[in-house]
């Protein structure tokens, strides 16, 4: 097993900026996703760490080894390309044993790690197949195989799943997980896919504008948005961010939303508060229930709009004229215009400066 | 008011849209294959308002005097020079295709000489290979005046001289049509041979090969069909003079010079037989389900 680190990694196409001062280290082991939405650059350093393209200044380790100018056979590295990238006119067995061909490896030593892995992926009556007579999550078996016959030391994924359909994802996204365990090695991921990435990631790296914007666990991300970003980027539907002011009241912080206070006495502010001072409150909707448990502050508010999806109830409500969005049951009685109660759970809530939109 | 039904309308559109393609293929390709057909087993003199029916007397003389088919074996030097055109044409569009620095420029360079007038380019050539002319110059100027002769009048060498220029006009053709399906292999295939260690040659041989075999049959048969069917650069060049004549120009030939079109038609459907043979080979040898 060995880790993956960038040091000041940068990486421009002419004047754009790709990716700027990444600084990053991948744990051993580890299943890391790089998270961000289409153009964000963490395709770019997925492929910088594959050596498929060259950095612009930085540096890429793997393991101890400065791989940064290697070639991408010298970085024993695999990866999986969102189009899979298999070799039309080969069968599955030639595809997967591809590297090992190339590489003048003997033939009954092939044989046999092609059908250890194909047996490993379930994959072994399609040996004789070629791409085109496969179905999309036999190509994405074929394409893990070809990966895992090399025995790399990192395992690089390019948004693997997003051509698969909703419910084949779903399986695939546990079979990877599966694989993960078994061979407990590391894993980068790259996915715009947030709930591929809760799901799947020991550690996540969100990526904005090719700069870092939050590095942790899954949990983390989710309950402790380092910004106002990464909060309505993680979470569906979107967390709401109500502007207010900061108010101290017997050495109690609160948020004043119009004449409603919201009280803070259960978050640890990063710095010191300031009276007065313009913030976002950020609250998840499952937060804000009909259910009095764990309920630490009561109102009535009346709906905007609503969804029944059949599992739950998507409600918007009107708090002094901002939108609040909440997550209720499916079979709550509700009509546009009614005043329903809310509890709202405070324990998780975020609070971030209107301006800079950073936790506070 | 008759009003056709749907099936009816459908019949009218597909005839109407198919009846003036069918009308002028049938027209100026079957009907005129058919007279070449009739007209080679007559004796027909090309003026005479009579022909008369010869069977396969035509035929017969093609086979006992193969004098007549020499042209055939000027065919061969362009074959080959078509063979290297192809190497070289191939070559050139894996550079272009790859990220070389201003191979757009390189592009533009290599097919220009396609798009000029056949005419130009082979006058072009004429002066360029006459003696003391800017080939020998170019010779002397790069220390190979050993090498200097007179281009189009050695017979041991015009072909060649010849085919250099046909290679140099058409090569941007070969160019054109395999830059086009090279471009058409998804990178990322290149991409996952490097992470497996693949060499710059083991990508073409095991991604480039397999994906380009049925335009590289394509390009074999249009080079064969082509070095049968040359005609504008050694009628232009050397008027078919030092051994040069090909067979379009030695059947013309006997058509328009000797009067003979019985004979000429007879050569014509022999060259069709020629190119009827090699495309059935090019089936066989590069058909979708090998290349799959």
């Amino acid at each position: 097993m060995y880790a993956v680190e960038v040091n000041q990694l940068n990486k421009t196409f002419g004047k754009t900026v790709i990716l700027n001062d990444i600084d990053l280290e991948m744990e051993a082991g580890g299943f890391t996703v790089l998270l961000g939405s289409s153009g964000c650059g963490k395709s770019t350093l997925l492929r910088l760490i594959a050596g498929l393209e060259d950095v612009s200044s930085g540096q890429v380790k793997i393991g101890a080894k400065d791989v940064t100018l290697a070639d991408p056979k010298d970085r024993d590295i695999a990866m999986v390309f969102q189009s899979y990238a298999l070799f039309p006119h080969m069968t599955v067995a030639e595809n997967i044993g591809f590297g090992m061909r190339i590489n003048h490896r003997p033939k009954t030593e092939i044989q046999s790690r092609v059908k250890d892995v194909t047996e490993m992926l379930q994959i072994d009556h399609l040996l004789d197949r070629t791409p085109s007579q496969l179905s999309g999550g036999q190509r994405q078996r074929v394409a893990i195989g070809r990966a895992l016959v090399r025995e790399p030391k990192v395992f690089l994924f390019d948004e693997p799943l997003s051509n698969l359909d909703a419910k084949l994802r779903a399986e695939m996204r546990l079979e990877l997980k599966k694989l993960h365990e078994k061979l407990n090695a590391t894993i980068v991921y790259v996915t715009h896919d947030q709930i591929e990435a809760m799901t799947l990631a020991t550690r996540i790296v969100l990526l904005d504008k090719g700069v870092i914007q939050q590095i942790g666990n899954p949990y983390e991300i989710y309950n402790t948005p380092a910004n106002c970003f990464v909060a309505r980027f993680v979470g569906s539907p979107q967390i709401n961010l109500l502007q207010g002011n900061l108010v101290c009241q017997q050495d109690q912080w609160g948020i004043e939303i119009g004449k409603t206070i919201i009280s803070l006495a259960h978050y640890e502010f990063s710095a010191a508060p300031k009276e007065g001072r313009q913030v976002l409150l950020g609250i998840r909707p499952e937060h804000i229930t009909q259910s009095p448990l764990s309920s630490d502050m009561t109102m009535d508010l009346p709906v905007n709009a609503f969804e029944m999806t059949g599992s739950e109830t998507l409600a918007e409500f009107d708090l002094h004229g901002q939108p609040l969005r909440a997550k209720l049951e499916a079979n709550v009685e509700i009509a546009n215009g009614l005043a329903l109660p809310l509890h709202l759970n405070l324990s998780r809530i975020s609070v971030f400066c209107a301006e800079s939109e950073q936790r506070l | 008011m008759y009003k056709p039904t749907l099936k009816q309308q459908q019949r009218i559109i597909v005839f109407a849209f198919l009846a003036l393609p069918l009308t002028l293929l049938f027209v100026f390709s079957y009907y005129p294959a058919s007279q070449l057909f009739y007209l080679s087993v007559t004796d027909w003199n090309g003026y005479a308002p009579t022909k008369d029916f010869v069977g396969l007397e035509n035929y017969l003389y093609l086979w006992e005097e193969p004098d007549q088919l020499n042209p055939l074996l000027v065919t061969l030097y362009y074959f080959v020079g078509a063979v290297v055109q192809l190497v070289l044409s191939l070559w050139f569009a894996v550079l272009i295709n790859s990220k070389l620095a201003g191979r757009n420029l390189f592009k533009t360079l290599l097919f220009i000489p396609f798009v000029l007038n056949a005419v130009a380019a082979s006058m072009v050539f004429q002066i360029f290979y006459q003696v003391d002319g800017a080939f020998d110059n170019f010779l002397q100027t790069v220390g190979l005046g050993s090498l200097v002769q007179p281009w189009l009048m050695d017979p041991d060498v015009v072909n060649w001289a010849l085919v250099g220029a046909s290679v140099w006009r058409y090569l941007g053709f070969n160019l054109i049509l395999f830059y086009g399906v090279l471009q058409s292999i998804p990178q990322d295939q290149y991409e996952a041979a490097k992470i497996e260690g693949a060499s710059e040659w083991q990508q073409f041989r095991w991604i480039t090969l397999p994906s380009i075999k049925l335009v590289i049959g394509l390009q074999v048969l249009l080079a064969f069909v082509g070095s049968l069917s040359v005609f504008e650069i050694p009628m232009i060049i050397t008027k078919g003079a030092n051994g040069t004549k090909t067979f379009v120009m030695a059947t013309l030939e006997t058509a328009f010079n000797f009067n003979d079109f019985g004979l000429a038609s007879a050569m014509a459907v022999l060259l069709l037989v020629i190119v009827i043979l090699f495309m059935i080979l090019q089936k066989v040898l590069f058909s979708e389900e090998k290349a799959s």
